[in-house]
């Protein structure tokens, strides 16, 4: 057996904690990561640890397709994605509490440029989010290992030293128009939970 | 996650994915063929129209041998013969199903790239969520075969005039333990544990118009043989089994 | 298990080459003929082939004319009577990488055209994948390319695996043997000379690439996990054999040449090369590129961006000074002054932030983060 099989059955079997990988969300109101609150129109499915690297990730059409991620007041230190098994010294995608607007928008490109994939900013404005001022940031990105063109939109906002964001990714084509209006009004409902 | 529970949920992972290994291996002619017939059709959709044209997308095999010393090489030759057995096999069905099957030419290709990469992006999601181990199923679909890519598909309709594309994907090894580990693996990813060889594989046919998926089939199987025209019919019957008839 | 497989095998291939004629004796081979679709070859050509289809659709794949025309004029050039059989692709991806497949297609990544300081050093990468190419070296490499389709199919599901995965899978992370980097090194220089170009510019590659490493404390020589050298481990034993036989070598060396053919997506590769977040690294040939360069203002805006992003103890002076100097060439990316307000509001100077970014803004009113940076000027004390 060589390298990559011997990688590829580890990764695989580390890939499981129990049976059902994906849970159901029902539409109404949902609070995800224990403090974000949100309205979603729409049942969405969520995946569980495994395959959401840790961050709470719905989807529609399931695996590398479409993502709607979510981070729920992440504190100071706390890495946006984990750092893969990957070339040591590359920096972590660690949030920093007195990190701004730019500074976050540099961390999720980081993220998306993982691996060779490219991302272009397309635009970044202010909005309202989580109730107060915060971010909205759309790109447009490459994915390295199938090249498929995804486009993606971002909210965020920093509130006493944490991170509160949510990023929707599709492909390009038909995924990311049908998909970016629900986003939209998710994003638009979020607030913190009090 | 410390060792032992990695080993605990690899043990875990293994039984679930074990479990729901029994639909994948048979494809006996009962109700059960039936329930899974339906599971490959979108809803709303049975068949095919009298005059349908089927848009052959550039056919995705690739053949393996594992030699002695337990390395898997790519064959030429045989994935050749796969690739013509796999051809002569559809046509030798639109003839029997009188649907014309027009294919697209290799220079066209590239223009479609985009097409094709998203198609099979989201083949992989429907085999693994649609066709995997029940634990990966996505629940909004309620079981149901329920992708479309809207109006993304069009370009080749209009290219081709065709109403579907038909999209195969084939990866098949001949041999041996060595690659049995292999399989494990993505069995545990796809839900599908093998014992021996294995016939890995899909066809989707795509309404080029609505971007509807509106068949799907999933082969995952451990004997066949695309090599030979006669065996490799049988595994075309395979991987098209279930295919829409025409009315 | 394929490790000790495959150092096994590199001791066989050792055997044989020591019986091979050294560079000076050497010839190059006939052109390949494709081999028969029913053998080991014909089965990694076909593989390949289908690669190359994927490669030359790929919206990764660069298309800069000028720069794509002359990766393939001078690896043409080199190849002399191979010159039909070998195809160059250039891809935008960050890292440092170049490689030949059997079939005669080879691939070279942004990462490493930016470590390029002239024509001869870039004649030396592809003259040294030719190399590999003539002495079917990527033949043994590419074994495990078989596994790639069902494997990478599986994992670009998921996707769960970076770059070095991808390269594992690929075959190209298992690097050469000793012996077989020995042997393109050393019909690189040959086919050098022959071509024209100062053989002298080769070992600087990789003291180049040597020097870059030794910049990330986290990062070891040879190791696998350093993408760098995942598909070209160097050796200072390697460096100074290069040196020592290409010693009294003259020719083209094409630093300018190079730059201009560079110069228009030198930007674009440089943006690329800071989001790998590896910078020490970035740091460490922004060094080397402003000392070529000292008065392009381009480059002293991104070593300044590189510091200020990385932020460590002595680094904001430093970059402000280079961001300041940027700032007096009127032709300084647009980046510049965005960088020096950011620097200026971290040091408790609003009215120089907000006079960086009053800039920033009138050249650049539809830049992608406008309205950031206009949010920015407004929360201004």
């Amino acid at each position: 057996m060589n390298i990559p099989r011997r990688a590829l059955l580890l990764g695989a079997l580390l890939l499981a904690a129990g049976c059902a990988q994906v849970s159901k969300v029902a539409s109404g109101q949902v609070t995800v990561g224990g403090r974000i609150v949100v309205d979603a129109d729409k049942d969405w499915n969520q995946f569980e640890q495994t395959l959401s690297d840790g961050t709470p990730t719905w989807t529609k059409e399931g695996i590398a397709v479409d993502e709607l991620k979510f981070y729920a007041g992440l504190k100071d230190g706390t890495l946006i994605a984990p750092t893969p098994s990957e070339p040591k010294g590359q920096a972590p995608l660690a949030f920093k509490a007195g990190m701004q607007a730019a500074d976050v928008v540099a961390l999720f490109e980081r993220r998306y440029s993982r691996g060779g994939s490219t991302f272009t900013l397309e635009k970044v404005m202010p909005v309202t989010f989580v109730g107060g001022s915060g971010y909205r940031f759309e790109f447009s990105s490459i994915r390295k290992v199938d090249d498929l063109r995804l486009r993606g939109v971002g909210w965020f906002a920093v509130r006493n030293g944490e991170l509160w964001a949510i990023t929707y990714t599709a492909p390009r084509l038909a995924f990311f128009p049908a998909g970016i209006a629900e986003a939209e009004s998710i994003a638009r409902s979020a607030r913190i939970k009090s | 996650m410390n060792p032992i529970r990695r080993l605990r949920s690899a043990g875990v992972l293994l039984l679930c994915a074990a479990l729901a290994v029994a639909p994948a291996w048979s494809q006996p002619r009962t109700p059960a063929a039936a329930a899974t017939q339906s599971k490959q059709l979108a809803p709303g959709f049975s068949h095919l129209q009298l005059g349908d044209k089927l848009l052959l997308m550039p056919i995705d095999v690739e053949l393996y041998s594992v030699s002695a010393g337990g390395i898997d090489e790519p064959r030429a030759d045989w994935t050749a013969k796969a690739h013509a057995n796999l051809l002569q096999a559809i046509q030798e069905r639109k003839r029997a199903a009188r649907v014309d099957v027009v294919e697209l030419s290799p220079d066209k290709a590239d223009d479609f790239a985009e097409q094709s990469g998203l198609h099979a992006a989201v083949a992989q999601a429907i085999a693994l969520h649609h066709f995997g181990d029940p634990m990966w199923a996505l629940p909004t679909k309620a079981g149901r075969l329920d992708w479309s890519f809207g109006d993304a598909m069009r370009p080749l309709r209009e290219a081709s005039g065709a109403r579907y594309g038909l999209f195969v994907w084939v990866r098949d090894s001949y041999a041996s333990p060595e690659r049995v580990a292999m399989q494990i693996a993505i069995g545990a990813l796809t839900g599908i544990v093998l014992a021996g060889g294995a016939q890995l594989g899909y066809a989707s046919l795509v309404d080029l118009d609505t971007g509807q998926v509106v068949w799907f089939n999933r082969l995952a199987r451990a004997y066949g043989d695309l090599r030979e025209p006669q065996p490799a019919r049988e595994s075309v019957d395979a991987l098209l089994q279930g295919f829409p008839g025409v009315k | 298990m394929k490790r000790r497989h495959w150092l096994q095998w590199g001791c066989v291939q050792c055997a044989c080459l020591a019986g091979m004629a050294r560079a000076q004796g050497w010839t190059m081979p006939p052109r390949f003929a494709r081999p028969d679709a029913a053998s080991e070859e014909g089965g990694l050509w076909a593989l390949m082939d289908r690669e190359e289809a994927r490669l030359r659709r790929s919206p990764l794949r660069m298309r800069d004319e000028a720069l794509t025309r002359y990766l393939s004029d001078t690896a043409c050039a080199l190849a002399a009577e191979h010159c039909a059989d070998v195809r160059v692709y250039a891809l935008r991806t960050p890292y440092f990488n170049a490689n030949m497949a059997p079939n005669g297609m080879m691939q070279v990544w942004s990462g490493l055209l930016l470590r390029m300081e002239n024509e001869a050093q870039m004649a030396a990468i592809l003259a040294h994948e030719i190399g590999h190419f003539l002495q079917r070296h990527s033949l043994e490499k590419l074994r495990d390319v078989k596994a790639r389709s069902a494997v990478a199919t599986a994992l670009s599901v998921f996707g769960v695996y970076g770059l070095v995965g991808q390269l594992l899978v690929l075959g190209s992370a298992f690097p050469f043997s000793r012996d077989q980097e020995r042997e393109a090194d050393a019909i690189s220089l040959v086919l050098m000379r022959k071509t024209g170009f100062d053989t002298r510019e080769a070992p600087k590659v990789w003291a180049n690439l040597l020097a870059e490493l030794a910049a990330n404390p986290a990062t070891s020589e040879n190791s696998l996990d350093n993408i760098l050298f995942a598909t070209h481990p160097s050796s200072e034993e390697r460096r100074r054999t290069l040196e020592r036989e290409a010693a009294g070598g003259s020719g083209v060396v094409g630093a300018e040449a190079w730059r201009q053919r560079l110069a228009p997506v030198r930007g674009m590769l440089l943006e690329d090369e800071l989001k790998r977040g590896r910078l020490d690294e970035s740091l460490a040939l922004l060094d080397r590129l402003v000392a070529a360069e000292p008065q392009s203002a381009e480059l002293l805006y991104f070593r300044g961006e590189a510091r200020r992003q990385r932020a460590a103890d002595g680094d904001l002076p430093l970059a402000l000074k280079d961001l300041q100097t940027a700032a007096s060439d009127p032709q300084a990316p647009a980046g510049t002054w965005r960088a020096i307000g950011y620097l200026e509001r971290q040091r408790q100077q609003p009215a120089a932030a907000r006079a960086a970014w009053q800039r920033y803004l009138e050249i650049a009113p539809d830049a992608a983060d406008a309205a950031l940076v206009r949010q920015s000027m407004e929360e201004l004390p």
